[in-house]
């Protein structure tokens, strides 16, 4: 039920770091913790409804599949001369970013 | 106490396919950093992934020399991590569903044939190339979206020895089916390893992967220190931990990279980029059946049909361009042992001599198959056929044009001179002629050889038949 | 002044081909316009293409898109001019190359010379969460427009031209088209190329068209629908290929003999505002006269409840890994740090939105391994339990046909509360036009009437592939309703 799905700010921080994702919790902490709880609240018969699970799950709309007749031919096209055209930072032809950890 | 090893490998294999597994982008070693790029390999906003048709019927193949059993739809999913060599924020792989499940390989070893069984094998794509620098990184997208496919064991390896038969043998499949090339120096092959030890009490201990093990001398040297590594460890009364570790080669130890504490996340889902892929029975038909000949079946034909030792054919096999080369000779001749010989005594002594790869030499196949040709024929002594053999490897010259240039051209065919010369052998050789005359036949070819060392331009063929004819005459006269 | 720009592609083409005018006019009258907008309507104007129109003399008597000037939602890729999906992390992104539908569309000689604001990378439906601010309604600027195809639909309501595309994963074309008083499609998933197309969730994603009139749907249909070879899901074309062609063979005179029209119960009875209602009750009883069947089917309530939490879920989960790429390093706004880490973790804290980063916050959630399975693989079943629900419906019925937004477009300083986010209202009849991106259906808005001054429209939804039937039929109710009458009156 809707109350094993409860979060505190301090769950969405780490879910929000986990995906790079940093927020002012003085800010905006409040904001987000609202929103959560309205969209858990939504859930409740999402959460409820046990006739969900007679279903398999669906990846598409509609039946659709790729004839391997179709698959794509070994073939090199379309290489970009000024690939790095929208990268400031590079060196060399190559991205320049900050050293990885 | 004895502890047992339970290995499980998980090895990538790039492959060689002219454009990468999902965009369109060229696959290439050596070329300048990003200039090879396709919009799709850097994930620019609104690219998709198109699967090449050439990478599927590469993993058919694998997944058959493999004796998998391969799925009829292919069904990709999406890994999703951040990391500075993964543009997208995730890779395309097969999480769910991969191409091939449940195939096995038999390791043989001395005379033990182990099965190791396979779990699965699928397909993804490569991450980009990283050169890390004490305050920055460079990334070059070249290698992003390179073909990869992933096999994983089951962990049911118990000695280093057949790990690294298996790596090895695997090697040997994408090598000689020709789907990668297979330089593990180059990342074109790669290994993980993961071990633990179990006691008496048979209970598995927590398992050890190491990473980036990038050649084969390394994975033997990596797994016996980590080995008796944990066996030290356990026999103290401590605990293994579950950690990450890769092999320093300079220090020849395994050092940690990493405890494996928490398992990463990768919230696998669908891609719905790609619908399912329906692979009709024609289609993977005709994948395996335009297969590349396996090293296996080239064995069997090597030794049954050529009647070649294992050794020797084991040495014409250890590398797919001498197969080839061997094989383009076999078109040409039927002196199979003595071809094999050439080629894996002195081909490739003089590959090793002069440190360069078999695809740099310069000498062709028809021009070694009619040196030994001549020299079985008896047009030359084999001695000649040394010599001629150092300039045409040399020079990459035909069996002519070696003889023209060290002027052997001209045989000394004149029988006078050769019976002079094979009077002088008899004379001086009355013992084996004695043998040869009691029934030892092979000691007129000691005379021969004797003879030729006078002159080694004389004709084998003539100077044989006339000392036949002296030992006759000396035989009736005694 | 005649305003060419708000006849229909057809006139339009007319007025060319008889040289009475160029596109070079069509064009300038066109920027004019868009730089005189007080709608919030435009990220970016491509003063370019005037070489462009100048270069096209001699009309195209059989290609309609000839010279015809448009605008473009910012999440599609346009090669050399500035695409940023009304997002700051995009900054200063320009593309070095077009998504599909704008090399087609090119192709046919027709002029893009604009960018549109939307909702930012599209994760929105009220037109106020791009970088520039709320986009308004041209009716009434203390009214939103919806989203997230905002300014593509002030486009084409401030006839600024005739037509422009958006992008559909929810109801982002087919809600602002109700509320700016303008034709919405949403034709059938797969059948438009989305190569180019800035990904939100992709087995909902749909390429879509704002027009004047429906007619013109089937113009933009024809040039911007096929198979491409970048885009795998595009294979539609090829495997419903049959379908495709009947359907292209169906004229709207027989069209009519075997309309039967389904109206969902519920769907109505979630609307509050009886106005529509009322209207939307008038309009079944003309198409009743004209021999059209109209049937009241029923969908449980508890299940319409669940179709909104399904479609976030899936979406915000599916837009996490879509939006994984965008960390300011090969391309967009680059953030100075010591790491690589703080470098990205920077960039994307300064280049989302609060509201972009709270759905990627519930995606991953969604996402989590101790959710998956109750939360995003349950999605995906329900999903498949609403699609089979609507393949009954469409056993016995043509079409579905509803008020397509269940009020006219809200105030801008509108406030709700949170009760209102879990109402029937909200959840049902605010939210229904999600059902057709679960099901890929053929999707239209068509406007319907007014109600204090401001537009609402109707939604038809058909069977998949039966894109045409559906314009087909949409045409004929759009005949009923005389909307451009009633837009006269006010």
């Amino acid at each position: 039920m809707n109350d094993t799905l409860s979060v505190d700010i301090e769950k969405i921080k780490s879910i929000a770091k986990e995906y790079f994702l940093d927020f002012d919790e003085k800010k905006d902490g409040a904001f987000f913790l609202e929103e959560f709880n309205i969209f858990l609240h939504q859930l409740h018969f999402f959460l409820n409804d046990k006739n969900i699970d007679n279903y398999k799950p669906a990846n598409f709309p509609f039946k659709i599949f790729f004839p391997c007749a179709y698959l794509r031919d070994d073939i090199v096209e379309d290489i970009e001369n000024d690939i790095l055209k929208n990268t400031k930072n590079k060196v060399a032809n190559q991205i320049k970013i900050p050293k990885v950890i | 106490m004895n502890y047992k090893p339970t290995i499980g490998l998980e090895i990538h294999v790039a492959m060689n396919t002219k454009s990468k597994v999902f965009s369109t982008g060229a696959v290439s070693l050596s070329r300048a950093p990003n200039s090879l790029d396709n919009v799709y390999d850097l994930a620019f906003p609104g690219v998709l992934p198109v699967l090449n048709k050439q990478v599927v019927i590469n993993a058919i193949q694998v997944c058959y020399a493999l004796n998998m059993t391969i799925d009829k739809e292919l069904h990709f999913d999406r890994k999703n991590y951040f990391y500075s060599d993964l543009p997208k924020g995730y890779q395309i792989t097969q999480h769910v569903r991969p191409i091939g499940i449940n195939g096995f390989l038999n390791i043989s070893l001395k005379n033990v044939i182990e099965k190791v069984e396979i779990e699965r094998l699928q397909i993804e794509e490569d991450t980009a190339k990283q050169i890390h620098f004490k305050n920055f990184t460079l990334v070059d997208y070249n290698r992003s979206g390179v073909p990869l496919i992933e096999i994983v064991t089951k962990p049911c390896i118990h000695s280093v020895e057949v790990a690294v038969k298996f790596i090895e043998t695997i090697h040997e499949i994408i090598t000689f089916l020709e789907i990668s090339n297979g330089k593990m120096e180059e990342g074109q092959l790669r290994c993980d390893v993961n071990i633990s030890l179990s006691g008496e009490d048979k209970k598995l201990g927590n398992k050890v992967e190491i990473k980036n093990i990038n050649s084969f001398s390394y994975i033997k040297d990596a797994l016996e220190f980590e080995i008796k590594r944990q066996e030290s460890l356990l026999s103290n009364g401590s605990s293994i931990d579950q950690e990450t570790r890769r092999y320093d080669e300079k220090n020849k130890v395994t050092k940690i990279m990493r405890k494996k504490n928490n398992e990463i996340d990768y919230k696998y889902f669908s891609e719905c980029n790609i619908p399912p892929i329906i692979l009709t029975d024609n289609f993977i038909n005709d994948a395996i059946k335009s297969s590349k000949e396996l090293a296996s079946v080239k064995r069997y034909r090597y030794i049954n049909s050529y009647n070649l030792t294992e050794y020797d054919a084991n040495l014409l096999l250890s590398k797919k361009e001498i197969s080839d080369f061997f094989e383009s000779c076999v078109k040409l001749t039927n002196y199979y042992k003595d071809l094999a010989n050439w080629i894996n005594i002195n081909v490739l002594s003089y590959i090793n001599k002069n440190k360069i790869s078999f695809n740099e030499l310069k000498l062709a196949p028809n021009a070694l198959v009619s040196l030994i040709n001549d020299i079985k024929n008896n047009n030359i002594s084999r001695n000649l056929g040394y010599e001629l053999f150092s300039y045409m490897i040399e020079n990459g010259s035909s069996l002519l044009e070696a003889k023209t240039a060290l002027h052997i051209f001209k045989q000394e065919t004149n029988e006078e001179i050769i019976k002079k010369l094979v009077l002088e052998t008899l004379n001086g050789n009355m013992k084996v002629v004695n043998d040869y005359l009691k029934g030892k036949q092979n000691a007129v070819y000691f005379l021969v050889g004797k003879t030729i060392q006078k002159n080694d331009k004389i004709n084998p063929k003539i100077t044989l038949k006339i000392m036949l004819e002296e030992i006759k005459k000396i035989k009736k006269n005694n | 002044m005649t305003n060419y720009l708000s006849l229909s592609i057809k006139e339009i083409h007319e007025l060319l081909v008889e040289k009475k005018i160029t596109p070079l006019l069509l064009v300038n009258e066109a920027i004019k316009r868009a730089e005189n907008n007080d709608c919030n309507a435009f990220e970016y104007i491509d003063k370019d293409v005037f070489e462009i129109a100048k270069s096209l003399v001699e009309p195209e008597k059989d290609n309609l898109l000839w010279g015809m000037p448009f605008v473009i939602k910012d999440n599609i890729s346009t090669k050399n001019v500035l695409t940023c999906a009304s997002s700051n992390i995009l900054d200063g992104y320009v593309p070095i190359f077009n998504a599909t539908i704008i090399d087609k569309l090119i192709k046919k000689k027709a002029i893009p010379i604009a960018k549109t604001t939307m909702d930012e990378l599209a994760l929105g439906g009220s037109g106020t969460t791009g970088h520039k601010g709320a986009t308004l309604n041209p009716y009434n600027n203390e009214h939103i427009i919806g989203g997230s195809s905002c300014g593509s639909a002030v486009a084409v309501s401030a006839n600024i031209v005739p037509f422009s595309l958006g992008s559909d994963t929810g109801d982002s074309i087919r809600k602002p088209a109700s509320y700016a008083g303008i034709v919405g499609f949403k034709p059938t998933w797969g059948r438009i190329s989305r190569f180019g197309l800035f990904p939100f969730a992709n087995s909902l994603d749909t390429l879509g068209f704002f027009t004047n009139n429906v007619e013109d749907c089937f113009i933009l249909l024809d040039a911007t629908t096929g198979y491409d070879k970048k885009d795998s899901t595009s294979i539609v074309n090829k495997i419903y290929e049959n379908k495709i062609e009947i359907d292209n063979c169906i004229k709207t005179a027989a069209v009519n003999k075997t309309i039967r029209i389904a109206v969902i119960k519920e769907i109505i009875d979630s609307i509050k505002n009886k106005s529509i209602v009322n209207e939307f009750k008038n309009i079944l009883e003309e198409l009743e006269k004209i021999g059209i069947n109209v049937n009241y089917v029923s969908i449980e309530k508890n299940i319409l409840r669940t179709i909104f939490p399904t479609y976030f879920i899936i979406s915000c989960a599916e837009s996490v890994s879509n939006n994984a790429n965008l960390d300011g390093l090969r391309f967009g706004k680059y953030s100075e740090a010591v790491t690589y880490q703080e470098s990205v973790l920077k960039a994307r804290e300064k280049g989302f939105s609060k509201y972009i980063k709270k759905r990627f916050i519930f995606g991953n959630y969604a996402l989590l391994k101790e959710n998956q399975e109750k939360l995003y693989l349950r999605a995906k079943k329900n999903r498949n339990r609403i699609i089979d629900i609507f393949n009954n419906i469409f056993m016995d019925n043509d079409i579905v046909f509803l008020p397509a937004s269940p009020d006219i477009a809200p105030k801008i300083n509108s406030i709700f509360d949170k009760d209102y986010f879990v109402s029937d209202e909200y959840l049902i009849a605010d939210n229904h036009l999600i059902i057709s991106n679960f099901t890929g259906s053929p999707s239209i808005t068509i406007p319907a009437g007014f109600f204090d001054k401001m537009p609402f429209g109707f939604n038809l939804t058909g069977r998949i592939f039966e894109d045409k039937k559906l314009l087909n039929i949409a045409k004929i109710i759009e005949d009923i309703i005389k909307f451009k009458q009633k837009a006269k009156k006010i």
